[in-house]
């Protein structure tokens, strides 16, 4: 009985996770950043070419850069520009940089109920959903995408506080699930969508456009004035990659389902 | 229900080498934070059972208590200590494994005691002293008391496991489901849904659960031949 | 020294009571000094002096709930007193004679709580964690069944044993370690006849071969079996012995009488008469109120006459316990009264008279 107990905790202790011995470069992203698929065609190159390994940490965009304040990674790529500015603004971010945009769309259900216009402004469309009273799921979780919404909502007459308007607080890829389930609009980020169209049946683009949905990334090292164990070199090396030459041709080349889905905008 | 059987079936069969490696990250921190669980759980227990002291019910209670703890609140907790802004940071053991098998060590922890110390209460209490007058020692009675209880000790470890091996909230907070290094199957699993991707979802839960009856079964066997 | 192996209780009107037992060489085992003890605020015992001697059985006897088991466990150090002490061949307890008592005796628990295993790791589980060798604990594992009847139970299941045959396991248990002092509490209680009858000639056989043992019972046969010494408890204090216990064996058996031959802690010894009985008897048992003690010799239909001369005389309640040695010594209880009238003085001849009924055999 001994033996066996000494066997079973040496197989254990094979199979003990140890802390990796590679550089390694923390990055904070959005949800729906990793989900679109870019970082596994963009970061790859990256590692082969300087031997570190990004880590990548797909969290909502608040908590992206909550984990940049608080130190816990050493670089961070999200989409919301007020948050951004705010960070850097207070010493928690350096080196800010223009990486790419994409742009978000309104989808909803094929018959329209709330009569969206598909020329037109995302306030008026939200106008037109709120008049309705027509279903619409909310991120809810203070994302990138949830910020834009609330931006939008802001111009249309504020957030609704109605039974209709549905905050889930879940990613991209459930809310649009949830939005074919239930037949309701939402506004969705055009690299989830098309990620996902072919499993959403009864869902369209129906506004879309509007330069108010433009939605800008930015990428920010971690001051290492503030947290000086944060890898700052690599950081600043992944900075240098992704607005290169080579990072942006990239994100240019990238496409799902055939068509682009970033428009790089480091390289005026 | 049909499509994610098939699904899980054919991810395992064709050795899809990323659903090998999370079940495997899954497994280690299971089997790592389970096993250095009950390095301080199971002695804590058979204490609580044997010794009487003061504000013995009042513990049991609070133990019971934080089996409830949501997964999440635990790796809030734990993060609050080892991000770098906190006072462990020091460490820099956040989004790696040993954060995420701290981290689930503390969720089993209760676990253990607890269900260590109900099962061995139901020793005889004369038990321990019918030990030491055959001249064992205090280590002697603590192993011989865990000995003959080892049924209900065992389960007690194993239900420790099961709520580790499933949890999401303390692995996606201190390891950061990070690929190919700290994403597990329950992390996986949150991910996929989080896509929308629910077969996906359902056919990792399947592997999972296949993962944790294996488990069982090997250590129920195990102990069946004592 | 009294060759009635009782302890003789001496109780005064303040209901103080002292017991000391004589053993062989009259070193004491325990001593008990000014003992209160009990559990949760109730007192369970309160003894004022107390000496056990090496070597022999001392017997703890009295109803459930008299003390025994708690005076068992004090004197093991499994309980400590609210006031008093307690020595272990002169080394206080709650000294280095905790650890002595621990190294030096080994206890059978009222209920035989065996591990999970086979008897064999069960009876050797003591001699294992002293570091013995296999094959040395298989020897002297065997060696111990056989004692306790069990020879060749080593590979059986201890769980599946009979009640008596579990008490025997627990008591091979203990006797494996082979220390001089084995405590017992009722170790004969709730168990078959067979199994008792094996047990109570092992601790015989234990004793005889030199270890002292101490066991604590209910059952009055027992107790009478296998006593060297009694010690009686009553409601958590000691009381008084009211019997002769005489040692001996017996002598011959007829169709009517069996001879006993009561034999003293001296040279000297008597033959008693008894009821005719088969067996194999070592202790005699005669009321002490059932001794008439007269002057002259008289005629009756008692069949024991034995003349003798008073030792002693001590007080006992309302009553007189007047010692006699006759060859050994015997013990009456009489009135003051009746006392006075006959005049006793210790130095006196006197004669005892009792009937062959009255002495029962064990």
């Amino acid at each position: 009985m001994k033996m066996r107990i000494a066997v079973t905790i040496c197989v254990c202790a094979v199979l003990l996770p140890l802390p990796a011995q590679s550089v390694r470069l923390r990055l904070a992203t959005t949800t729906s950043t990793q989900d679109s698929g870019l970082l596994s065609v963009l970061n790859p190159p990256f590692e082969k070419l300087t031997g570190i390994t990004v880590d990548v940490i797909a969290v909502g965009s608040g908590k992206a850069i909550t984990l940049g304040q608080n130190g816990d990674v050493d670089v961070v790529l999200v989409h919301d520009r007020k948050a951004e500015d705010l960070f850097v603004a207070q010493g928690y971010g350096v080196s800010r940089r223009d990486v790419m945009h994409n742009d978000f769309v309104i989808v909803g259900p094929a018959e329209n109920p709330a009569k969206v216009a598909a020329a037109g402004s995302a306030a008026a469309a939200f106008g037109r959903i709120a008049a309705a009273g027509a279903t619409f799921v909310s991120r809810g979780d203070a994302s990138g995408t949830h910020v834009k919404e609330l931006d939008v909502w802001a111009k249309a007459g504020g957030k609704p506080q109605a039974k209709w308007y549905k905050e889930v607080g879940q990613g991209m890829g459930a809310v649009l699930t949830m939005s074919a389930d239930l037949k309701a609009y939402t506004l969705a980020d055009r690299g989830t969508w098309l990620a996902m169209k072919e499993k959403l049946p009864g869902l369209k683009i129906l506004s879309e456009g509007d330069s108010f949905l433009f939605n800008l990334y930015g990428v920010i090292a971690v001051n290492p004035q503030k947290w000086p164990k944060a890898n700052y070199m690599a950081a600043m090396q992944y900075i240098a990659w992704l607005t290169s030459v080579e990072g942006q041709r990239i994100i240019r080349e990238y496409t799902l389902g055939g068509q682009q889905l970033f428009f790089p905008d480091a390289i005026p | 229900m049909n499509g994610p059987f098939a699904k899980a079936i054919t991810l395992l069969v064709t050795g899809d080498s990323e659903v090998w490696f999370i079940t495997g990250t899954s497994l280690r921190f299971a089997l790592s934070s389970t096993l250095i669980t009950c390095v301080p759980g199971i002695p804590l227990g058979v204490l609580i059972a044997l010794k009487r002291f003061r504000g013995r019910r009042p513990l049991l209670a609070v133990l019971n208590s934080l089996m409830a703890l949501p997964t999440v609140v635990v790796g809030l907790l734990v993060y609050s200590l080892i991000s770098r802004s906190g006072p462990l940071g020091g460490l820099g053991i956040l989004f790696t494994p040993p954060a995420v098998v701290i981290g689930q060590a503390i969720l089993a922890l209760p676990i253990v005691v607890s269900m260590t110390a109900s099962s061995l209460s139901r020793l005889d209490r004369q038990f321990p002293e019918v030990l030491v007058t055959l001249g064992a020692g205090r280590a002697q009675v603590l192993w011989m008391s865990v000995r003959e209880a080892r049924g209900p000790v065992l389960s007690a470890c194993l239900a420790a496991f099961g709520r580790v091996i499933g949890e999401v909230g303390a692995a996606m907070m201190l390891g950061g489901n990070i690929r190919w290094y700290t994403r597990t199957i329950t992390t996986a699993i949150a991910l996929e849904t989080g896509k929308g991707d629910f077969e996906l979802g359902l056919a990792l839960g399947i592997i999972l659960m296949a993962v944790a009856l294996g488990v069982n079964a090997l250590l129920h066997a195990a102990v069946k031949h004592e | 020294m009294s060759d009635n192996i009782a302890g003789s209780a001496a109780a005064g009107a303040s209901g103080r009571a002292a017991a000391e037992t004589t053993g062989r060489d009259g070193s004491p085992l325990f001593t008990v000094r000014g003992l209160r003890a009990g559990f949760d605020g109730v007192p369970a015992l309160t003894i004022d002096e107390l000496r056990i001697a090496e070597g022999g059985v001392t017997v703890l006897v009295g109803e459930n709930g008299s003390g025994k088991t708690t005076l068992l466990r004090l004197l093991n150090g499994l309980m400590e007193p609210w006031e008093g002490s307690i020595e272990f061949r002169g080394a206080p307890l709650d000294g280095p004679g905790r650890a002595a008592v621990r190294a030096a005796s080994a206890m059978v628990h009222q209920e035989p709580l065996l591990f999970r295993g086979t008897v064999l790791q069960n009876v050797g589980y003591g001699l294992r964690i002293r570091g013995v060798s296999r094959s040395e604990i298989a020897r002297r594992a065997d060696l111990a069944l056989r004692k306790v009847g069990l020879a060749g139970f080593g590979r059986r299941r201890a769980g599946g044993l009979s009640g008596g045959e579990k008490q025997r396991v627990a008591l091979a248990r203990a006797l494996v370690l082979e220390q001089p002092v084995v405590l017992l509490d009722e170790p004969t209680a709730n168990v078959d006849p067979n199994s008792r009858r094996v047990i109570e000639r092992a601790i015989r056989n234990l004793a005889d071969a030199g270890t002292s043992l101490i066991v604590s019972t209910h059952l009055m046969d027992t107790a009478y079996r296998l006593c060297d010494t009694l010690v009686r408890l009553e409601a958590g204090r000691l009381s008084d012995n009211s019997e002769n216990i005489l040692k001996g064996r017996v002598e011959s058996t007829d169709e009517q009488f069996t001879r006993f031959l009561a034999i003293g802690d001296g040279a000297g010894s008597t033959t008693l008469l008894c009821p005719a009985l088969q067996g194999d008897f070592r202790v005699a048992v005669l009321p002490m109120n059932e001794i008439i003690l007269s002057r002259q010799p008289i005629v009756s239909s008692a069949r024991n006459m034995l003349r003798g001369r008073v030792t002693a005389i001590a007080p006992v309640g309302a009553a007189l316990r007047v010692s006699v040695d006759c060859g050994i010594v015997l013990q009456s209880l009489i009135t003051r009264v009746s006392a006075v009238e006959l005049g006793l003085q210790p130095g006196y001849d006197i004669i005892a008279t009792f009937k062959a009924s009255s002495v029962r055999l064990y």
